[in-house]
């Protein structure tokens, strides 16, 4: 995030960034191409959203729907992963960190017309934090004292303390801008400010947007129409995509169709990153689990590579710890604690186990990647004498036993959320991993405001948790974007939830 | 008959109150709370308290369930969490893809089955009946869902004369509502086919070898009067049966083809409903379809004494 890395060495310096819609015109014009208006695009997706309201539900369906297109927030993050300005068109720090001062563009409308102004802004944050609105992510917002709309463009929010993680959280789809009128409306009627408006929810079927003709950014989007068609099957919306019904499969194509694709002229598919990190997670106060020598050995017996190639057909990147590469964060730890089956069992021996033990690896039944990486997994471990039983179980009961209640030894998840390093500082976190030394590095990180100091305390904390195996730590999950040739523009990492269409088009 | 129809509606009511029962207590049974799975796993306990209290979780489970009967006899569905409308309005929508796609499947396994059987029937033991037997037996051996993803590949993916699925509304296209539903029905008709067509060929069989069969024969009726005018009126009565408990199967059990050609049946709405302890959804639509297979049972019973006068008589003399 080099925006506050700026802010920091300079307090109170106003950053003005140029508008999104002209540096993308600027990229696909380095590229030799010009944008082409007009056009329907149809995205498949997996999951139809729980409803359109992104404050309600942490449901990463709906963000990826309504966020950025529908929905706008003050900040976003931008397809590199770095925090760029949205509604925002400016906005300073005071030298202190507790007050931000936010400056909106100059003519924003809201999709009915009426103008979007400071005092929308104080609404929607306020609706967040109110407890009626039972807001999911409402904690990330509780750090705010006041919030002051000085003129119709100015709006200047005070800071209990400062928190480096505010302006991230800021463009989240949480932080959404709505108006007042529409607020109880946004589960079926979401209205905003973004490049494309609501036309139909056809429910159990597809979202059908827009384009809106009133956007603040001349000339985006490029598309007529965006409609997101729920295919539950991946395979279903293979044949969509290769029959032609479909012109982008975002995030289902599995790996193992991914080559096929690859040799079908008429497709590309794109290889990124997500930030979802796939971990073997380990109940860290079970027996004999709760012996660091005993998790030590299971990180030495699994070998990350094999695991991506069994189970992922090879895509995927390997991990050292909990940061996903696209963070500005990460350091690469691959190489700290490397497969090493020998050693497991010489660990395995020393605290006690020279025969091994037995434990029950708990698999969410909806994920594909999970159960398959749990079969490695299993096989890997059984060679240093650590006899895995698989239970393949429903989700809801996952949430319920696994994550609630903490009633598993193993279990493996990918954890989409992005920069949730911090889930390691909550002793009742479904890890159970209490280490008050790690609790205080993330006091500490949260509160430092000099972005080079910070960046060093983050390193150290994903050092600390691989030094401590709280978990193993397995692969990121690919982005495995798949489209016609003619889609340009698309987004090859996700660093974030949202799927940003504004910048998309067809190429004639 | 009035007394009939009486008892009928009594033995209705007493079955959705059992099946309304079940489904309330399975759904507060499972694991699995739906303010957790609605809010996922970062919220708050704040949070959680007021969607629990919103959506009246937080009531005596005795209070919630009266309360849903309640709303029920005065006519009120219900409202759906996930998609924010009412019951009634998504039943409706998704009814004219489930009812359809049901009523074609069965008319798809009809034509093509009893005349196969029969045809297998009369040429027992020839050319003819074995290839029948061997298309059935292929028929019983692929799952729908298997089918279905060929039929795609080939109409859709390679002749491209299909989509690959979804769904064109009746009111916007009725043809392309007609012709998005001819593959899914396809593929669940086959294997419905093949367990008629066998029902059909062996009491088609056993008919045959009966002595009014060797009565009609003896009048000098020609052998197509025998087999279609007495034969084949008392091989529909096992064959209206076998088919009256498909229309059940099929009302609950289109699921997975709904999936595989994405349409936005009951069976998906319902599906997707579990899994997001979508509460007021599944209870609805699984008592729906309760409802629905009492009085497709009913219908068939009825049908019965159209069918074969003896039950009518039987009955009526009773």
């Amino acid at each position: 995030m080099p925006e506050k890395e700026k802010i920091k060495m300079c307090p109170g310096l106003l950053l003005i960034v140029f508008a999104l819609g002209l540096f993308c015109l600027f990229c696909s014009e380095a590229l030799g191409q010009k944008p082409v208006h007009g056009g329907t695009l149809t995205i498949a997706l997996s999951a139809e959203p729980p409803g359109l309201d992104p404050t309600t539900s942490p449901a990463a369906t709906i963000k990826r729907v309504v966020h950025y297109n529908l929905l706008e927030s003050l900040l976003k993050v931008d397809r590199n992963g770095k925090l760029v300005l949205a509604l925002a068109k400016s906005y300073k720090v005071s030298k202190d960190g507790k007050e931000y001062t936010f400056s909106l563009h100059k003519g924003i409308k809201f999709h009915d017309g009426s103008p979007c102004t400071a005092e929308d802004v104080k609404y929607s944050l306020e609706r967040l934090l109110d407890p009626k609105t039972a807001a999911p992510y409402r904690k990330y917002y509780l750090g705010i004292e006041s919030i002051q709309a000085i003129d119709p463009l100015t709006v200047k929010l005070k800071m209990k303390k400062f928190d480096s993680n505010f302006l991230f959280n800021m463009a989240r789809g949480d932080a959404v801008i709505v108006p007042r009128q529409a607020a109880d409306r946004l589960k079926s009627q979401p209205l905003g400010t973004g490049p494309f408006k609501l036309f139909e929810w056809k429910r159990g079927d597809s979202v059908i947007l827009v384009k809106n003709p009133d956007y603040y950014i001349p000339g985006v989007p490029y598309l007529d129409k965006v409609v997101f068609k729920f295919i539950p099957d991946p395979s279903a919306q293979l044949a969509a995509l290769r029959a032609g019904d479909v012109d982008v499969m975002a995030y289902d194509l599995s790996p193992e169709n991914a080559d096929l694709l690859r040799k079908d002229p008429r497709f590309k598919v794109l290889r990124g990153h997500t930030t979802t990190e796939v971990i073997l997670a380990i109940n860290n106060s079970r027996k004999p689990l709760n012996d660091p020598r005993v998790r030590q050995a299971i990180t030495l017996a699994i070998d990350r590579l094999a695991v991506i190639k069994g189970a992922m057909s090879g895509y995927g990147s390997p991990i050292g710890s909990h940061m996903d590469p696209t963070n500005p964060y990460y350091v690469d730890l691959t190489g700290l604690h490397p497969y090493n089956p020998e050693k497991a069992k010489q660990l395995l021996a020393e605290a006690g186990y020279a025969n091994g033990f037995g434990a029950v690896l708990k698999l969410p039944e909806p994920y594909a990647y999970a159960r398959r990486s749990g079969e490695v997994v299993a096989d890997q471990l059984s060679r240093v004498g650590i006899k895995l039983i698989i239970e393949v179980i429903q989700w809801g009961q996952w949430i319920d036993r696994v994550f609630k209640n903490a009633e598993y030894d193993l279990t493996i998840i990918g954890h989409a959320e992005p920069f949730d390093i911090e889930i390691y500082g909550w002793p009742d976190y479904y890890f159970r991993y209490n280490n008050p030394k790690f609790q205080e590095l993330m006091k500490k990180a949260e509160e430092e405001m000099n972005e080079q100091a910070r960046k060093k305390l983050y390193a150290a904390a994903q050092r600390m948790i691989a030094d401590d195996f709280v978990n193993a730590y397995l692969f990121v999950y690919p982005a495995l974007p798949a489209m016609k040739k003619e889609v340009v523009n698309w987004w090859k990492d996700y660093p974030t939830i949202a799927i940003d269409a504004s910048e998309v088009y067809i190429q004639k | 008959m009035a007394s009939y129809l009486l008892k009928r509606f009594l033995v209705l009511i007493a079955t959705l109150l059992l099946v309304s029962g079940v489904i309330f207590i399975v759904l507060h049974v499972i694991p699995g709370d739906p303010a957790q799975i609605i809010l996922g796993i970062q919220a708050t306990p704040e949070s959680l308290s007021e969607l629990r209290h919103k959506l009246g979780l937080d009531l005596p489970l005795t209070v919630q369930y009266l309360n849903w009967i309640g709303a029920l006899i005065r006519g009120d569905l219900g409202w759906s969490i996930t998609y924010d409308v009412s019951l009634r309005t998504l039943i409706t929508s998704r009814l004219q893809v489930t009812i359809p796609l049901a009523i074609l499947s069965i008319l798809f396994a009809v034509v093509f089955s009893i005349p196969l059987g029969v045809y297998a029937a009369i040429h027992r033991n020839q050319r003819g009946d074995y290839g029948v037997m061997i298309l059935s037996q292929i028929g019983l051996a692929i799952p729908a869902f298997w089918a279905g993803i060929l039929l795609i590949l080939l109409f859709a993916v390679h002749l491209q004369w299909f989509s690959a699925g979804g769904f064109k509304p009746w009111m916007e296209t009725p043809l392309g509502a007609l012709k998005s539903l001819l593959l899914p029905a396809l593929s669940l008709g086959l294997i419905r086919a093949a367990v008629l067509a066998r029902l059909t060929r062996s009491c088609m069989l056993e008919a045959l070898g009966e002595d009014y069969v060797r009565t009609a024969r003896s009048k000098g009726l020609t052998e197509k009067m025998v087999v279609y005018k007495h034969a084949l009126r008392n091989v529909l009565i096992p064959v209206v049966t076998i088919l009256g408990l498909q229309m059940g199967e099929l009302l609950a059990g289109a699921i997975v083809i709904e999936n595989v050609f994405h349409l936005p049946g009951l069976g998906r709405l319902v599906f997707l409903a579990i899994g997001q302890r979508d509460l007021p959804v599944v209870q609805g639509v699984s008592l729906l379809i309760a409802f629905l297979i009492v009085v497709v049972n009913f219908a068939v019973d009825v049908l019965y004494r159209i069918v074969d006068p003896r039950i009518r008589m039987g009955k009526e003399r009773g």
